[in-house]
């Protein structure tokens, strides 16, 4: 199994360079940063190795959170107000919510049509 | 809360996100990836907490994890070929190949911007700084009641037209989302 074993090490060399850099800063907004930037790569990974749509949905919501930690990391430790980081998390949220409704939604209508959820096929879908 | 537990803290969620937010994305079955998922928005809930933003914890948990992801699940149990990602194992690799280098790509960039053009010790004295402004202010963060209120007063005053265009984009996707799944073919 070559592909889950590239997965699997590289997985876990990660983790240790991710463990490693999150116990040498001693900062809670360098902390943060660095959460919110791993998020963001997982989801990247998500994103570029699947073939299936709702999977790349999962991923999404990944990359979505990396953006929403270091917003609100960024607005506790550098705002005065602490609001606009919070706000704007909120707004993140709201369209992740409607963006994944219609996605769903589109799954759910090529599914019916092809009987699969691979992104593959949704290059033929023209109108 | 003291800022050293603070630290403890984060640095026990940053391990629990990346290890459940990792696995999530490195499992085939999608029923387990989605409830490994909802693991991993949770922690980020708990980090959000830690953080001071208890009301954006709250909606990630009413939203995301219990909303988005569940919802996605159901959609996963409901088109039942599509449990199990399909493998095809020579155009697998290069895929992998491919996400893992974009991904450590982009990892190390932003490490590499927040080491330099932030720095993480600059980082540190903008935090104090920060902190020391606040208490000077008199804004407290530990006064919950008044943090949802200058929230609610941010989005009325600062953000009414932005929040207005979130319900109407909410509305017309949701009409939309209806409309495309109900359609016969």
């Amino acid at each position: 199994m070559p592909v889950l074993n590239l997965r699997v090490f590289v997985f876990f060399a990660f983790f240790s360079l991710f463990s490693a850099l999150l116990c040498l800063t001693d900062s809670l907004l360098a902390k943060s940063l660095l959460i919110a930037a791993a998020l963001f790569a997982l989801g990247i990974y998500g994103l570029l190795a699947s073939n299936s749509a709702l999977k790349s949905l999962l991923a999404l919501e990944l990359l979505f959170n990396g953006g929403n930690v270091a917003l609100i990391a960024f607005g506790r430790f550098t705002d005065l107000s602490f609001f606009s980081g919070q706000a704007f998390a909120l707004f993140v949220m709201a369209v992740a919510a409607a963006e994944t409704a219609l996605a769903l939604a589109l799954v759910v209508a090529y599914y019916r049509l092809k009987s699969s959820s691979s992104l593959d096929g949704y290059s033929e879908l023209q109108g | 809360m003291p800022t050293d537990l603070n630290l403890y803290l984060l640095n026990f969620l940053g391990i629990g996100i990346f290890l459940t937010a990792g696995l999530a994305m490195i499992q085939r079955n999608m029923v387990r990836a989605g409830f490994t998922l909802i693991g991993a928005l949770g922690a980020i809930a708990l980090l959000f907490f830690v953080l001071g933003a208890e009301l954006v914890a709250l909606t990630q948990i009413l939203v995301y994890a219990v909303g988005i992801t569940l919802v996605v699940i159901f959609a996963i149990m409901l088109l039942s070929g599509s449990i199990e990602e399909s493998s095809d194992k020579q155009a697998d690799f290069g895929k992998e190949f491919l996400a893992c280098t974009a991904a450590f790509a982009v990892f190390a960039t932003f490490v590499a911007f927040f080491m330099s053009a932030l720095n993480f010790g600059k980082l540190q004295i903008l935090e104090t700084f920060t902190a020391l402004q606040r208490q000077s202010s008199g804004i407290g963060l530990d006064n919950i009641q008044g943090k949802f209120f200058l929230l609610g007063q941010g989005f009325i005053e600062r953000h009414l037209i932005a929040f207005e265009l979130v319900s109407v984009l909410l509305l017309v996707a949701f009409v939309a989302a209806i409309v495309i799944s109900g359609r016969k073919t």
